[in-house]
């Protein structure tokens, strides 16, 4: 037992983002949302904060809110456009990552890890099944970026 | 620039009222409910009576010079989409284009919008990096842009000064406290110079910019409509109309809806605030405190 645990990782939540990119599933909004055990932590990807430009207002839900998938959780501000931006999945507000408030430029330097929105209790496990893994994410992009 | 390629359908809705609430409920009410995909894009155009109008995330107490506003009967109110904020009265144009996110393409309406008007009036308008509109010589501001996005639809607004008073517009933007307040809410950007196109044209005038701009939007589409909408009428019998109105209208939106702050007062001391409210407490922020 001893041997084995110099050998794994303690795995946190901050690890878990870092690690679990493949267990990371995505929207056809562009949000992406990392689950581990019962919590969710949510962001948008580069694909979003490119297509956004220089984020200069990031405004996020507050701790306790509950909400329904699909529910407009805030919204981004970037060069005069406000954004929405929505929930992937059900479930109650942990917490809100306040350093987005004060640095909003963060999300476009890092959106995959340092910029995650906000967490959350999912209350759904099912409700995962609905979003797209990596590779279907992927797909869709480039369909997108087709079209545009 | 973004994709030539426009829809195939469009209508042009003229909005009959003055009240700049009942045409942001109302614009706000089409943004959530019109499916662009399956019926097309819309061009919504209004004026109202004079209104400060901040952006979503910004601070009238940094922003708007309330006590003048308050005074003068200028209406303060906060929109939904992004930007700065604005002065409007009857002179003004509010022009609102509805679009796909994916046609979403500000500098595109820009380019139409000030051909246009360069064509119908003696003026030379020239859309900007900020996507603000200038008349040359002078680069002196005449519109500003803002924008919404959300549910894969998006509208692209602006103003259009026709004609103005640049001494009101000038007390109304400028508050007493904008120096005294920290906070991480959006800023307006002064532009250097301000003006209107009846400065250059005497013969300019917002009925006739109204109509250049319709039949230069009009030409983007196969098929165009052209309706004159009573939203005084809209708001008061549509249920959900009504309750954007209501929102709009509420000190909980206008002011409480700013991000929160720090504010200084004479006496060095700092009262912070939150939701509009002095922090820990009930009390809704005033400098007077």
């Amino acid at each position: 037992m001893s041997f084995l645990s110099r050998f794994i990782p303690t795995v946190t939540a901050r690890t878990a983002i870092r690690f679990a990119s493949n267990g990371r599933l995505y929207t056809k909004k562009h949000e992406w949302i990392v689950v581990n055990q019962s919590v969710g932590t949510v962001g948008i990807t580069d694909f979003a904060t490119e297509q956004l430009g220089d984020v200069v207002f990031i405004e996020l839900p507050e701790a306790g809110v509950e909400i329904e998938k699909g529910d407009s959780t805030g919204a981004v501000e970037s060069v005069k456009a406000a954004s929405d931006i929505y929930a992937p999945v059900s479930g109650k507000i942990l917490e809100k990552n306040t350093k987005l408030e004060d640095e909003p430029g963060i999300i476009n330097k890092s959106p995959l890890e340092k910029g995650w929105l906000y967490r959350l209790e999912i209350t759904s496990n099912e409700q995962l099944n609905e979003l797209l893994t990596e590779e279907q994410y992927n797909k869709f992009k480039s369909e997108e970026e087709a079209e545009h | 620039m973004c994709s030539i390629s426009r829809g195939k359908l469009s209508t042009v809705l003229k909005s009959t009222s003055s009240c700049i609430f009942e045409n942001l409920a109302y614009e706000e009410h089409i943004f959530r409910t019109h499916n662009v995909a399956q019926n097309g894009e819309i061009l919504l155009m209004w004026s109202n009576r004079p209104a400060v109008v901040i952006g979503r995330h910004q601070n009238p107490w940094i922003e708007v010079n309330i006590p003048y506003a308050n005074k003068n009967n200028i209406q303060i109110v906060r929109r939904h989409s992004g930007g700065g904020t604005v002065y409007h009265d009857l002179g003004n144009l509010n022009i609102s284009l509805l679009t796909t996110h994916a046609q979403h393409c500000r500098p595109k309406n820009l380019k139409f919008i000030s051909d246009a008007l360069n064509q119908q009036f003696s003026v030379k308008i020239v859309p900007n990096k900020r996507d603000d509109m200038e008349l040359h010589p002078g680069e002196r501001k005449c519109s500003g842009t803002a924008a919404r996005i959300a549910r894969g639809q998006a509208y692209h607004h602006l103003t259009l000064l026709v004609g103005a008073d640049l001494q009101v517009l000038s007390k109304s933007l400028k508050s007493p406290w904008r120096d005294k307040i920290e906070s991480n809410a959006t800023r307006s950007v002064r532009a250097p110079a301000v003006g209107f196109l009846k400065q250059d044209d005497a013969n300019a005038n917002v009925e006739q910019s109204k109509l250049a701009i319709v039949e230069a939007y009009r030409k983007l589409f196969e098929e165009s409509h052209i309706k004159t909408v009573n939203v005084a009428e809209e708001v008061k019998k549509n249920a959900e109309i009504s309750k954007i109105f209501d929102e709009l209208k509420a000190w909980k939106w206008i002011y409480g809806k700013s991000p929160k702050f720090q504010y200084s007062r004479e006496n060095k001391s700092i009262i912070e605030v939150k939701d509009g409210l002095v922090l820990d407490t009930n009390q809704q922020f005033s400098p007077d405190l």
